[in-house]
């Protein structure tokens, strides 16, 4: 990405935001769905993620990445859905709205989610508590090291580790306990 | 080395050295737990590597364009509330403020002069007061002095006490919202 869009939108470019929001939306989008597992909390919180980078564009430090920067803003934003969900507390525009498509024409989005592959890791990676699933995301899909790993949740690098450590051991405990997959013998 | 050394390099899923990784294979090859171990861990970081990254929807530029055009709007009209809120607040806190200075019946001015006449009046009381006393206390016989001294403490002793008696009343019967 060119900095020079960064740059023009941090002085109040739209159009260059606008650019940006096109360039970095799947990596955003992809993170929003693999920790929320579901495509219209998904969106609404990739949306969220840039109206946020959006509004505090001023305190961007051009020195770090701004993907590492907008990775950061989601993964906390998904971070605080979820703990808000687990504990209840819904603000009344959160509430999903009803799907009113129809249900004959298909939907690139939920067949992903329906495919059992998809499922299968869903529930395998919705069993970590949220901070320890952004570290497994960021680790395995966005290939982060543990430095990165640690701006973008703001944790110590041994925090990751053991976030990590601790994530590894509940995927072992769970694929063992659901056998989502048949494990193969002398692997 | 333990078994639970073992189990910490599986899983930390980090580069051992030559030796460490033969010494693994090792106790993979006698320890079952441990096998297995391995191979879930192995199975589920397969499972997350090699899921494919979900795209946005087509049109998420678009929306965004749109709800970002009408959450500016939205936040223009907040600033603007804020702003008028705000003016209204300095100039009512102002026109309050001359009210209270310059209106001839309330003003500050004339309160404040009555403040500082009233103070020296109680001022030039209790300095009379306490020439009276000291008068009566070097001219009175020692016999008048005591009995000023008795009726005036018993006065004192006895309303502390009827005080007293009252709160304590009020509280026992806790008067008021329970009763």
């Amino acid at each position: 990405m060119d900095p020079q869009w960064i740059e023009k939108a941090r002085h109040g470019d739209d159009e260059a935001f606008t650019m940006l929001v096109t360039t970095y939306q799947t990596p955003v989008y992809n993170l929003c769905f693999r920790m929320l597992g579901e495509a219209t909390a998904a969106e609404d919180a990739a949306q969220e993620t840039f109206w946020r980078a959006y509004q505090n564009l001023k305190r961007y430090d051009p020195q770090r990445s701004f993907a590492t920067w907008l990775l950061s803003i989601a993964a906390h934003y998904c971070i605080d859905q979820q703990r808000k969900q687990k504990m209840g507390l819904f603000e009344l525009d959160e509430f999903p709205d009803f799907d009113l498509a129809d249900p004959d024409i298909p939907n690139p989005e939920n067949e992903v989610i329906t495919n059992s592959e998809d499922e299968a890791l869903h529930r395998l990676i919705n069993q970590l508590n949220p901070p320890d699933r952004a570290a497994v995301i960021l680790k395995y899909w966005y290939g982060c090291t543990e430095e990165e790993i640690s701006q973008i949740l703001s944790l110590t690098v041994s925090a990751v580790k053991s976030r990590l450590h601790r994530a590894r051991r509940q995927l072992a405990e769970t694929i063992m306990a659901d056998q989502l997959l048949p494990v193969k013998e002398g692997q | 080395m333990d078994h639970q050394t073992y189990k910490s390099w599986i899983l930390n899923d980090e580069l051992l050295s030559g030796e460490d990784e033969t010494q693994l294979e090792e106790h993979l090859a006698e320890c079952r737990e441990c096998a297995e171990l391995k191979a879930n861990l192995y199975t589920a970081l397969q499972m997350v590597r090699s899921a494919p990254q979900i795209a946005a929807p087509p049109d998420f530029t678009q929306r965004f364009t749109a709800s970002l055009a009408a959450r500016k709007r939205e936040e223009e009209k907040r600033q603007a509330r804020a702003l008028t809120l705000a003016l209204s607040s300095s100039a009512l806190v102002i026109a309050f403020g001359a009210i209270l200075i310059f209106l001839p019946e309330i003003s500050l001015i004339s309160l404040a002069t009555g403040c500082v006449s009233t103070l020296l009046r109680i001022f030039e009381i209790v300095q009379a007061t306490a020439s009276f006393v000291s008068g009566f206390v070097k001219n009175a016989n020692p016999s008048s002095l005591v009995t000023v001294f008795v009726v005036v403490g018993g006065w004192i002793v006895l309303a502390s006490l009827t005080l007293a008696l009252s709160v304590w009343k009020l509280a026992i019967k806790k008067v008021g919202i329970n009763s």
